[in-house]
This record gives structure tokens, sequence and C-alpha cells, in this order.
């Protein structure tokens, strides 16, 4: 009875409170005005929590008034203590949904989140505590409070809706950079407002929301955004919309590789725009030969060597490799900076380099000029630490390029003409970079160019010997200095070039070759006079000149040694004479006749050497300096018949090395599998070069004719045969 | 002794099979080993070798069901007088048609070589054979020798090959079902696929 009496005093109180605070409060709905709307939304909110202290201090006073009756009435009849009664009954009265208020109350939560969203001020406190009542009150489901059964889903449905419309305005209205200050601006502010006055494990839902509406669903597009996307914030060097970038999209799960595929094809566009650039100028003059293939070759962007002046390829290669070297530069930094060093975007960006790079057909060429040019000339002035990054750097181009192989062979002939021509500015530089060789690619893949500094070590030795030895007997007219190279390390070839040297040098030639085959019994010498130069004293009309040149000019000039002045040599005399092959020669003739020294007159005169030209010596010829170097002109760059034959060269080269590879395999394992075989192959292979499974294959199988494996019976796997 | 003879007498069955193979390319049946064949089989006549001939031709190249055992199958060596020659060596094959046909197959590659000492046979010859041995069975050899004409590149076919290709008719069916491309084919065998997928496309 009293019990009863207890709870309808309570329901009337709550009725009274509601009649007297809420209802009058409820909104208008008259005013469109935000501010009013946030003000009426805020005295209902303020009016549900004085409610709601009202009623709880009353029932906490009943309750203890009642103490007595709630030991033992309440628990006998198996009813609610008063205090939970009261809690009940608000519910039932206040809070419940048929009733106007609860909706009223709810909407009113959503108004305020709303408006706050959409810029305007609210006040956080009467938000705050009216959401409190929310998370205290238990509906009595499993002690789920009132706030997560209607509040939070309203919430989220509500944000759903608000973010999906704001992530479609936000991609219409702004340009990358502001649609991420934005997104970032939004993740922050959702962030505070659960924590200042919604509960705190709304925060996970609600940030899916924000990762789903605004980043998953907008990625691609933002990132390819036309003239603020990725690519131009690159290339505005907008380092701190980049970095927010990546912090915004290392959020979602696609945005990483978003973000990689948008790197990826930035570095790629940036590296064929270099690779498209630097052969230009060869592509036109392939246009000038061929004007129908013009669209194939500038189509691909590759270009079929021609003959270019080497000056000119020089050029090219120094430009390729530095724009390369920049490319790489700013991309670290934007790495560094930026991306916050991620490494999976850092095998993106070494993706993107190694295939533009590869792409070049003549990457490891120009890579090798770039080092010869520096070693050549550019170090001078430079210090050694300066000289030390540039090569360094030049190393992670390196590393780049597939195939080694092809880079070993161009970087052996450039090393050599430096050695032989001492054209090397410093030798410590040179044994630097092959250290850094050493360490990327392995002890095989120097070992031949050590060998060359040890020959020509080995030969400075031998020459101070040899001039001791002279002293003891009769030394030829004619003091020659002699490199000896071993015929396997060196790129030169092993025949002779024919050349019929003159009488004084050929008797200089034998002294030596006697005392160096009195030392090595058993060895053999091949002269190399195509790679030799020589000093010779010149007396023209004014005075006497010191000139040095390759031993084939002096063969040549030797030939007008005995002769009068005014007579000519004809183009078939000097062949006759010296047995000189017709490209060197004429090569020679040009050096002599055509360049800056005319040494010769050439009759009829002309910049080209023909077969019917002829020759008389230049007595006028006057410089201003004692001493003059006559460097020969260059020979062309590879013909494309040249670089076919270095091709299959080097073709027939990997073929070895495959073979190589798989009998070394094989006699180690016995037994492998086809595709563990291959895999090894590949492996193992690829600090040189990249071997075609299919090359692989043939390999196999050619191995399989000569005895050296088996197949088994599965047919999947080979045994090897002792 | 008398199991090689076996296969001697076989394997060369299999040649004179083919008869109209060019005789340049093929050795000869020489007249001792041809002695062998007649008395292990207890050949007479002509007549009798066609009637052995064609039963080992319905046997292992057509792959027709074996002739019925007699029931009273004479342990002795003895010819039954109602067989036309000795047939103790067609039962053995019988029993396992399919090793026999390998041994057959095998058997022709050292056969067709033009000298002993060569690695390969040539592309003509080994075509030849193979319609001759593998068509009747394997339909998509007839493809294989298409294509092995078609390119000109092919000019010998090695024992790696020769062997692979049987295999090849017992696993891939023409219509290339069966066919890994990761697998060990040899190349050739690789590159014959790429070239009929390319055809029926």
């Amino acid at each position: 009875m009293l019990y009863k009496g207890t709870t309808n005093l309570i329901i009337e109180n709550l009725n009274r409170l509601a009649q007297e605070d809420l209802y009058p409060v409820f909104p208008t709905g008259a005013s469109s005005e935000p501010t009013q709307q946030s003000h009426e939304a805020e005295l209902l909110l303020k009016a549900l929590r004085k409610v709601w202290d009202e009623h709880k201090s009353n029932v906490v006073k009943l309750s203890q008034l009642l103490n007595y009756m709630d030991r033992v009435y309440t628990t006998a009849e198996g009813v609610p203590k008063i205090q939970e009664a009261g809690r009940q009954l608000f519910l039932k009265h206040i809070l419940q949904p048929p009733n106007a208020i609860h909706s009223h109350v709810i909407d009113a939560v959503l108004k305020q989140i709303r408006l706050e969203r959409e810029g305007y001020v609210i006040n956080r406190s009467a938000v705050k505590e009216c959401v409190d009542v929310f998370i205290g009150l238990d509906t009595g489901d499993h002690g789920m409070s009132v706030y997560e059964r209607d509040l939070k889903p309203r919430i989220l449905s509500e944000s759903n809706a608000f973010y999906k419309n704001e992530g479609v305005i936000l991609l219409q209205t702004c340009d990358a950079p502001e649609y991420l200050r934005r997104v970032e601006t939004r993740f922050i502010s959702e962030e505070e407002r659960t924590h200042h006055y919604l509960s705190p494990q709304t925060h996970p839902p609600l940030r899916q929301l924000l990762q789903d509406h605004l980043l998953t669903a907008n990625l691609v597009e933002v990132i390819s955004m036309l003239g603020s996307g990725f690519d131009s914030m690159i290339d505005t060097h907008k380092y701190d919309d980049l970095s927010r970038m990546y912090r915004l999209f290392i959020m979602v799960p696609s945005g990483i590789a978003c973000m990689k595929k948008a790197l990826k094809d930035s570095v790629v566009r940036r590296g064929q725009e270099i690779n498209r650039t630097t052969s230009e100028p060869t592509a036109q003059e392939v246009d000038q030969d061929e004007p129908t293939a013009e669209s194939s070759a500038k189509g691909k962007g590759k270009v079929k060597a021609r003959p270019t002046a080497v000056s000119q390829t020089l050029t090219l290669a120094l430009k390729w490799v530095q724009d390369v070297l920049d490319l790489k530069d700013q991309f670290d930094q934007l790495w560094g900076q930026s991306l916050q060093s991620d490494r999976t975007l850092e095998s993106a960006l070494n993706d993107a380099f190694e295939t533009f790079v590869n792409q070049h057909e003549r990457c490891s060429e120009f890579i090798s000029l770039f080092i010869d040019d520096h070693l050549k000339r550019g170090l001078k002035g430079k210090t050694d630490s300066e000289i030390d990054s540039i090569l360094d750097k030049t190393i992670t181009v390196f590393r780049f390029v597939l195939e080694k192989d092809v880079f070993e062979r161009y970087y052996k002939s450039h090393l050599a003409k430096r050695l032989l021509h001492g054209r090397s500015v410093s030798d410590d530089a040179e044994r630097g970079m092959l250290a850094k060789l050493k360490v990327e690619c392995g002890y095989q893949f120097t070992h031949k160019l050590e060998g060359m500094f040890h020959d020509m070590k080995i030969s400075d030795d031998t020459m101070s010997s040899y001039r001791t030895y002279l002293e003891n007997t009769t030394p030829p007219d004619i003091p020659i200095s002699v490199t000896v190279m071993t015929s396997s390390v060196w790129p030169m070839s092993l025949a002779p070039t024919p050349c019929n040297l003159p009488s004084g040098l050929l008797s200089s030639c034998k002294s030596f070759e006697k005392f160096y085959l009195n030392r090595h019994s058993g060895r053999r010498l091949t002269w190399q006079p195509s790679l030799g130069n020589a000093d010779v004293k010149v007396a023209f009309k004014s005075r006497t000149h010191e000139l040095n040149v390759s031993t084939f000019a002096l063969v040549i000039l030797l030939l007008f040694e005995d002769l009068p002045t005014s007579d000519f040599l004809t183009y078939y005399d000097i062949h006759e004479a010296t047995a000189i092959s017709d490209s060197e020669l004429q090569r020679h003739l040009q050096t002599l006749a055509c360049a800056k020294y005319k040494i010769l007159k050439k009759h009829p005169p002309g910049r080209d050497v023909a077969k019917d030209d002829s020759f008389s010596f230049n007595e006028d010829f006057s410089a201003p300096l004692q001493k003059i170097k006559i460097s020969t002109v260059a020979s062309k760059v590879e013909t494309s018949e040249e670089r076919k034959e270095t091709q299959s060269h080097l073709e027939e080269e990997r073929k070895y090395q495959m073979e190589a590879c798989i009998v070394r395999l094989m006699k180690d394992r016995k037994h492998m599998t086809h595709n563990d075989l291959v895999h090894e192959v590949t492996h193992q292979l690829a600090g040189r070069f990249v071997p075609n499974p299919l090359d692989i294959k043939k390999r196999i199988e050619g191995l399989i004719e000569k005895e050296y494996l088996e197949r088994c019976d599965d047919r999947k796997s080979y045994n090897y045969l002792a | 002794m008398a199991h090689g003879c076996g296969r001697n007498g076989k394997d060369n069955k299999g040649g004179v099979d083919e008869g109209h193979l060019e005789a340049t390319v093929c050795s000869p049946v020489s007249m001792p080993v041809f002695e062998t064949i007649s008395s292990y089989y207890r050949i007479a006549s002509i007549s009798q070798l066609a009637v052995a001939a064609s039963d080992l031709d319905k046997l292992l190249i057509q792959n027709l069901p074996p002739l019925k055992k007699p029931a009273t199958a004479s342990p002795s060596k003895k010819k039954l007088p109602d067989e036309p020659y000795d047939r103790t060596a067609y039962w053995n094959y019988a029993a396992d048609s399919k090793v026999a046909f390998k041994t057959l197959y095998a058997y022709c590659f050292t056969f067709a070589k033009s000298s002993p000492a060569s690695r390969s046979i040539e592309k003509d010859t080994a075509t030849a054979f193979w319609t001759v041995l593998l068509a009747p069975q394997y339909p998509i050899v007839t493809d294989i020798v298409e294509f092995v004409n078609e390119k000109a590149n092919y000019k010998g076919i090695n024992k790696d090959v020769w062997s692979m290709i049987l295999d090849f008719c017992h696993t891939v069916k023409p219509d290339l079902s069966g066919y890994e491309a990761d697998g060990a084919w040899p190349s050739m065998l690789d590159e014959f696929v790429q070239w009929k997928k390319e055809k029926s496309a």
C-alpha cells in the first residue's frame, strides 16, 4: 500500500515536473535561424537535466525515508527498491519512445551536434549534462544504457548521412590540399566531440564513418585530382600537404596501396620524360635519315643507336644521369620529409626507378659514361668527400640497372681507356669506385677490373727493371714504354691489329720482347699499336714542335719523313705501306689532316677522308705551343651493327653463365625440381642480369643433351649425372 | 638372350612395319638379325611374317585388344599347331602393351639415327615415325608434326625431346587440357602449345 503510494507520488511528481519545465521549452519550430534553434535545443536539454536532478534528489530522499520498507517489504514482494523504481518510472514517464519528451530531447541533441558540425558555437556543457543522463540511465536490458539504446544509433546514422553528403560536396568544391585539410579538421573535431560531450566509446564507430566516407570513398579522386593532386603537390614541393595526405591515407587499408600506385606512376612518368628528352636529339637524327621511322621511333621514346658524335652522346649521358639523380634526390627528400620514411612506399619508389631506368636501353652505357667523365675531368677542384658523394649517388642509380653485365662491359672499356691513356685524374677515386662496385656486386664483378689495375702496376715495375736492363746492354734507338696487359682481363680483342711498324720501332719492340720473354718464358706477347701513343719531334718551317700522337699517326707521319715536302702520298700508298685497316687509317688521317692541328695537307681539302684522297706534309704548320697533344678524332659511337654484335656477344656470354650456374647448382644438390632450379638460377644471376626462364629452360635442355643432367620420371625434376 | 632377341625381333618388326620409310635413313635389317627373328618367332614364310607383323601392329600401334590366348597354353616352347607362328613373345607384350609400346618407341630413336654417334635424328625421319607410331593413338601428334614442319628452326630431334613427346601425348589432350605452363616440358613443346593456341584463337 505504502509502496504503491510512493510510486504514485513519484509519478505525479514527474508529470508535474514535465508539465512545468519540459513542455514549455519544446521547440516551437517557428524559427529557422540556427542560433535560435540552438538556443531552443539548449533550453530543452537544460530543462531535462533539471528535471532529472530534481527527480533524483526526491527519490533519494524518499528512499532514505522508506529505508525500512525497502528492507522488509520490497525484497519479499519481489518489486524493485524505491531508487530502482524511481529510475524506472523516470524512464517510463519521461524518456521512453512513445513519449514526446523522449524524441524531442534526442532531436535536440542531434540538432546541437549538427549545428556544431556546421560551424556554429553551441553550449557543450548543456549537451554533455543531458547526454550524461542518458548514459547514467540503465534500460534494464543487460546493463545497456539509454544512450547506447536510443542515442548512439541515431547519432551514428545522422553522422553517416552527414558525412556521406560532406564527402561529395568537399570533392566538388575543394582542391586536393584543401580537401585533405578539411578532412583532417573533421577527424580532430569529431574526436574532440566524443571526448567532450559524447561517450568515448562512440569514437571508433564515428571514426570509421569518417574513414569510409571521406577517405576510402574518395582516395583515387583526391590523389589524381587534376592540377592539385599528388603530382602537382610534388611539383610545387608542398611537403606539408603531402605529409597530411600520408597521415590521412595511412588510416585506411586501401590508402597506402593507392598512394603507392600514385607514387610509382608519378616517378615512372617523370622518369620516362627524362628518358624521352635524353633520346630526342638522336631521334631527330633518325628522322632526318629515315623520315618513315619517325613516328615509331618517337612513340617508343627509345631510339636505335645511330652514329652520333661522341660528345653528343656524352652530353646526353651526363644529362640523363644527372636528371635521374636529381629526381632521386627529390623523391628521397619527399619520402623522408612527408612520407615518414614508409618502407612500403620506399619499395614502390625503387620499383618505379627500376622500371624507367631499365626502359632506357642505354642506361648502362650512360652510367658508365657519367662515371668516366667524372673520373676523367669532373673531379678536378672537388674535395674527396664531394667525389665520394657523387660516386655514391651514381651507385644508387646503378643499383636499379638490371643488366649489370652490360654495365660491366662498358665500364671495363672506359676504365681501360682511362688507364692506358693515363686520363684518370685520381687513382684513389678510381679505386674508391671499384670498392663501391665490389660492395654492390661482389668479388666476381670487379675481379677483372682489379686485374687491370694490377697489370698497370706490374707494368710499371717491369718497365723500371727493363730500363736497368737496358743500361747494361745497348739500348735501341727509340726508347719505349710498354704496358703488359693480361689478355683475359682487358676488354681489347686478342687479334693483333695489322700495322707495319718502321724498323726503328721494330727493334725497340724486339728488345723488349727479348727482355720480357727471358723473364717469363712461355708467355706470348701480342703488340697492340692501336692503343699506344708516341712523342715525336717534327721540324716545320717556322720551328720544331713536339707532337704527342697515337702510334698509328706516328707510323703515318714517318712515311713523310724522307719525302720531299712537295711530294704527295695517296691514300692507297699509305694503306699499302702501313697495312692499317681502312677504318682506323681514315680516322687517323682525319686527325692529322682535318682536325685542329693540320700536320698534313689533304688534297682535295675537306672534312672527311675518302679513299681517293692524297696527302702531303704541311710545312707551314705553326702553333703557339711547343708541345702539342694531338688527340685522335674519336671514333663514332657504336653503330647499330656493332651494337648488334655486342648484343650477341653478350647473349653468348650469358648462355655460358647460365649453364655454369645450372651445373654448379645441380652438382651441389644432385636433384632439383624444375621450378626450384629456374628460381635458384634466376636468383643467383640476379646480380648480373635477369635471365629469362625460357632461356634457362633451353640451357637445361642443352645440358640434358650433353648428358650432364637427366630428367626424372616425374618430368618435373632433374638428376645430376656425374 | 631370349629376351634380347625378343626385343630385337619386336622392334625390328616395327621397322619392317614402316617399310615405306626411306631405307637410307634407317639402318637396314641385317641378314643375321633377320634370321634370329625368324627362328625366334619360328617363321618360315613371308605370309607367316606378314601375320606376325600385323598382329604386333594391331596390338601396339593401333592399341586394339590382344588376341585371345588359347586356353590350353602349352608350357613348352613348342609351336602350337593352330598358331601361324610362335606367339610366346606376343603374349608377353600383350600382358602389358603400354610398356611394350614404350620400349618400342624408345628403340625407334636408336633405330632411326643416321649414325650411332649422332645425338639426334633428322626432323623428317622423326615426323615420319611419329605419324606412324603415335598418330593412331594420339591425334595431337598430327598438330605437332605440322608445327615442326612449319617452323624451320627445328632441324633435329634429340633424345630428350623424342621421349618427352610420348609423355606429352599421354598427358596433354588434343584440346591442350592437362598442359601446365610452368611444367618442365622441353621448350619446343612449350612453343608448340603457344603456336596451337594462337592458331585456334
